[in-house]
């Protein structure tokens, strides 16, 4: 069985929010507004988090890329009373089942990372964007709780294309929507598991740390801070 | 006593209006088709997706459309009088520049994903498989013909060792 995750290159990212706009129109996340931000109630699946050093004129910002890290001990599994955010054995996603969820956030609460988001609000789009919106994920009705999913309905048509093509599934057929659209490929994604595929010898790189890693969530998500790139593997 | 034939009556009346008017909306009503259309007459000449045209394709099979109709029915092709009188129909539609206004069954719940490519065409399931008859059948029917429970799609799931993972079909 896979077990999915994901490297995202720190010296490759521009901070430029590709991947955090990429997200919301892949999977139906609504707009947020400055006010709502104010109230701490924004749903942002991925979010590009600045962090700012120095002083003028030697300051410089450095950007992370943040979403769940679909820890493979995850406390809001845990916890979730409903079953409806759960660790996936085919996939290795932790998963969120919506018609489940109860709403009580206890997983929002759990959460080390701050990832999960609450729908405190019917979603509304602007009327030319409803004809838009993508059909593979459904539209979360008022209080449940949303997070990335891992683009987890796009594993779901690559299977059926490469099962289609009588063929396995092999490293790249699976892409989230973020990894898709970067520009500066700082984003690689596939299974972990897999000896062949790029994830897994990047997740190996000297480089790599992963987020909160004393706090025993066994996080999917590596991250590679600067440094020397080993070219060979890293192509 | 007369107050209490008073009461008896509206309890009466409230009893007759809840049974006429407000039990109704709660059980389904069949719908009303356009047509007598039989999937026997065109399953005989005709394959599902001869008129579901999507259903290898796509995750909706699709319900044909006027045009679908029209690629066969050139003039009038039933034999019999009542036959003719519903296959003219087509013609009116046509004339009138208006689609067969089919009444479909409620669709999957929102949160539900299903695929017919990845049933009928990846896996080569029989339409029967799940549609059980409905290629026999002489009119179309008002009510859903058959209930398709979770419980169900899972015990073909676990036999044909399929995905039981819930983001499969939920999300
Ligand atoms: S990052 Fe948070 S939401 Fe994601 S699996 Fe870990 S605990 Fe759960
Ligand atoms: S909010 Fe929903 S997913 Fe989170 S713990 Fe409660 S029931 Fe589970």
């Amino acid at each position: 069985m896979p077990r999915y995750g994901m490297v995202i290159d720190l010296d490759r990212c521009t901070g430029c929010q590709a991947c955090a706009v990429a997200c919301k129109v892949e999977n139906n996340v609504p707009f947020s507004s400055p006010e709502l931000a104010l109230e701490g109630r924004t749903i942002a699946w991925m979010q590009v988090l600045p962090f700012y050093e120095g002083e003028f004129p030697e300051a410089r910002t450095r950007f992370m890329p943040a979403l769940c890290n679909h820890c493979e001990i995850p406390p809001c599994v845990t916890i979730c009373p409903t079953s409806a955010t759960y660790l996936s054995e085919e996939t290795g996603i932790v998963a969120q089942i919506y018609p489940r969820c109860i709403g009580c956030r206890y997983c929002a609460v759990a959460c080390p990372y701050t990832v999960k988001f609450f729908n405190w609000f019917k979603p509304k789009w602007p009327e030319p964007m409803v004809a838009g919106l993508n059909p593979d994920v459904s539209v979360r009705p008022k209080s449940v709780i949303e997070k990335c999913t891992f683009c987890s309905h796009r594993v779901v048509k690559a299977r059926e294309r490469a099962d289609g093509e009588k063929r396995k599934l092999k490293d790249g057929d699976y892409q989230t929507a973020c990894q898709e659209v970067c520009p500066a490929k700082a984003i690689t994604f596939g299974d972990l598991d897999d000896p062949e595929s790029r994830v897994a010898a990047l997740s190996k790189s000297p480089r790599a740390f992963r987020f909160g890693e004393d706090l025993g969530t066994e996080p999917k998500v590596y991250y590679l801070r600067e440094g020397e790139w080993d070219v060979e593997r890293e192509r | 006593m007369g107050r209490a034939v008073f009461l008896l009556i509206a309890v009466a009346f409230l009893g007759a209006f809840l049974y006429l008017n407000v039990l109704p909306r709660f059980s389904p009503q069949p719908r009303a088709q356009p047509m007598r259309f039989s999937h026997k007459a065109h399953f005989e000449e005709s394959t599902c997706e001869g008129c579901h045209v999507y259903v290898m394709e796509h995750g909706a099979a699709g319900t044909p459309t006027l045009e679908n109709c029209l690629d066969c029915h050139d003039g009038l092709q039933s034999e019999k009088a009542e036959d003719q009188k519903e296959e003219e129909k087509l013609v009116v539609y046509e004339e009138e520049e208006r689609e067969i206004p089919w009444a479909p069954f409620p669709r999957l719940a929102s949160h539900v994903f299903f695929s017919h490519r990845r049933h009928a065409a990846v896996s080569e399931i029989e339409c029967a498989t799940c549609h059980e008859d409905i290629a026999e059948s002489l009119t179309l029917p008002g009510n859903p013909p058959y209930e398709f429970t979770m419980k169900w799609c899972l015990a073909c799931h676990e036999e044909q060792e399929a995905s039981t993972d819930c983001v499969a079909c939920h999300r």
